[in-house]
């Protein structure tokens, strides 16, 4: 890397941790730390909701997914503005006004205390091992592209969190969260710009586009209802309302950001700001990777991004074999080009088709060599396009942005997470089981130790993972197991005032054993296992209420 | 049930105008997607 891109890269890093760590002085008791005694303005808390979604999986990941695959999975986020509305209406309210620093601290009044323990622990399981999968999966990309050490990598994206999160508090992590956000877009205009400007001359955004269009990039919407596929437009207005509802709604990762609102509106406006930003947002990330497509149209691309694989390949067994692809691979490429060139001069887009079937499947038999010589057979290069084109087409200066928007990304969403990891862990376990009585000096002493915990785990986990390859995907899966029945206990919680405790809980286990035998037994996609897991904790939960001795006894708080 | 849970913390009048403006932004949103899908086939 160019020196001035060092600058860059370090001094951004170095500044936006530094602004984080500023907020220390804010921050010195536990409504301080936790809660930023409820001092944030709507549009701040709103943007670190945003940001703290936005990780680098996103920015290296999903930009990859918009090159190969163009725009369909904006229809994963069509419920989002649903949900936000939903969730205005009925759980904020009922979380700010009840005073708690947890979501599930909501539920030991409601129901009981291991109804909200349980809840609180499947919390923690999922957020730390989602924390590890947030550092690693841009940490082996970035590790590769760069050439750096993995280990150094993963700290490099862990360590500046940790720092800020521990002494700063939620209010390191938001204020770090809009500087962020804003270095992000600005960073992603610009990608679009360059590959925008490196079109030839007589090519335009419209031809661009047509192109894109014309191998169906820009196809959106799919209204087929299989619910074996992920991405339609039911499984994004559907199941998706189940886990945004969840995620949002019950999750402390986001539950934390709109408890540090001023008021219940502004609490509020902070989830409404996400409900009108996140589907133009995410547009803007898929089409970050058609404006790539388009510019390899016309500038030839390598026939595989991960230049580990190139290497693999060029220097191995089957050097003569993928000597011969990327011969054909070189031709497939003018195919195309000149295809291309005619649309753009008003022809029609048969050419340009045919060429890019064609390099299409070079492409795929190039990856079957790979799965071959490695024995991954789940090798996909998605994951470097994005950066390959950063590295070797953006000038000098906008690298280094660009790099420290993706270190920034994953380092804001890590802050975000082990924030809220270290509040669940202190208000849920350790105030509540362990020591219910210290000053808030000792519990804010407590909370910066296990911040420091999580966040070493959080970046074991990553250096670790990054040997499991599908980790990831056994995350989000793991994920889904626990989203829906959380949200089932939150409905139980809200909306029947006769469920009790013992309803809750066994309703829980239950959501978890159905979705278990979805995942097992079913090919439904995953998004709908949210879903199964909310029905069935609900269904169940009434029907044990119903039955509870309990239930005559107990009285809802604040009636 | 349902109504009788949900109405019972809202001490104040909850403006449903903000509600409206986010679903017609999201209609508008939706629009300009399938727009964008079809215009340059």
């Amino acid at each position: 890397m160019h020196p001035v891109d060092w600058i860059v890269l370090i001094g951004l890093m170095s500044w936006i941790v530094y602004d984080g760590l500023k907020r220390t002085r804010h921050s010195t008791e536990l409504s301080g730390y936790f809660l930023a005694n409820r001092s944030i303005p709507w549009w701040a808390a709103g943007l670190s909701v945003m940001a703290t979604q936005l990780s680098a999986i996103t920015m290296i990941g999903t930009t990859g997914q918009g090159y190969t695959d163009g725009m369909r999975f904006i229809q994963f986020y069509f419920a989002l503005p649903l949900a936000m509305v939903i969730l205005s209406v009925t759980l904020v309210p009922f979380f700010y006004k009840s005073g708690v620093y947890t979501a599930y601290e909501y539920l030991e009044g409601r129901f009981d205390a291991k109804t909200r323990t349980l809840t609180s622990l499947l919390f923690l399981i999922s957020r730390a091992m989602s924390c590890g999968a947030i550092i690693s999966a841009p940490a082996v990309v970035l590790s590769l592209v760069l050439g750096w050490n993995l280990t150094a990598t993963s700290l490099a994206i862990g360590a500046p969190a940790v720092l800020y999160t521990m002494f700063g508090g939620v209010q390191a992590v938001t204020w770090t969260d809009v500087k962020t956000m804003a270095l992000i877009v600005v960073g992603m205009v610009a990608v679009i710009v360059v590959a925008i400007l490196g079109l030839p001359e007589g090519v335009g955004v419209t031809d661009g586009l047509r192109m894109a269009a014309a191998v169906g990039r820009l196809r959106t919407f799919d209204f087929s209802f299989d619910i074996t596929n992920q991405y339609t437009f039911w499984s994004g207005t559907i199941a998706a309302l189940f886990l945004f509802c969840s995620y949002f709604g019950t999750d402390q990762s986001q539950v934390q950001r709109y408890l540090t609102a001023r008021s219940v509106d502004d609490a509020r406006q902070s989830l409404l700001m996400s409900a009108y930003w996140k589907i133009p947002l995410q547009a803007l990330v898929l089409l970050l990777g058609i404006a790539v497509f388009i510019f390899y149209v016309f500038n030839k691309p390598p026939l595989l991004f991960s230049e580990v694989a190139d290497r693999k390949l060029s220097e191995g067994a089957a050097a003569p074999a993928y000597a011969a692809l990327n011969a054909e691979f070189g031709q497939a490429f003018e195919e195309r080009r000149a295809g291309a060139a005619a649309l753009a001069a008003g022809g029609d887009a048969a050419a340009f088709k045919a060429g890019e079937a064609k390099l299409a499947d070079v492409h795929a038999r190039a990856r079957a060599l790979v799965a071959q010589a490695t024995d991954d057979g789940a090798f996909t290069d998605v994951n470097y396009i994005i950066p390959t084109f950063i590295l070797t087409t953006l000038p000098v200066g906008l690298i280094g942005l660009l790099l420290a928007a993706i270190f920034l990304a994953a380092t804001d969403s890590i802050a975000g997470e082990l924030n809220s990891l270290s509040t669940a862990s202190v208000i849920d376990f350790y105030r509540r089981w362990a020591q219910p009585t210290a000053s808030d000096a000792h519990y804010l002493h407590v909370s910066r130790f296990i911040t420091g915990f999580w966040g070493l785990f959080a970046c074991g986990v990553a250096v670790w993972a990054a040997e499991l390859g599908s980790l990831i995907e056994v995350v989000n899966r793991f994920g889904s197991f626990f989203y829906g029945s959380i949200l089932g206990v939150f409905v139980l919680a809200v909306a029947f005032p006769k469920a009790t405790g013992n309803g809750a809980f066994v309703g829980l286990i239950a959501g978890m054993a159905c979705v278990a035998w979805a995942a097992t037994f079913t090919t439904m996609a995953f998004l709908w296992h949210n879903v199964v897991g909310a029905v069935a904790v609900v269904v169940v939960g009434i029907l044990v209420s119903a039955i509870d001795p309990a239930r005559q006894a107990r009285a809802e708080p604040g009636r | 049930m349902v109504g009788g849970a949900l109405a019972a913390p809202r001490a104040a009048y909850t403006p449903y105008v903000p509600y409206v403006r986010v679903l017609a932004v999201w209609v508008a949103v939706l629009a300009a997607l399938f727009w964008l899908e079809r215009a340059f086939l």
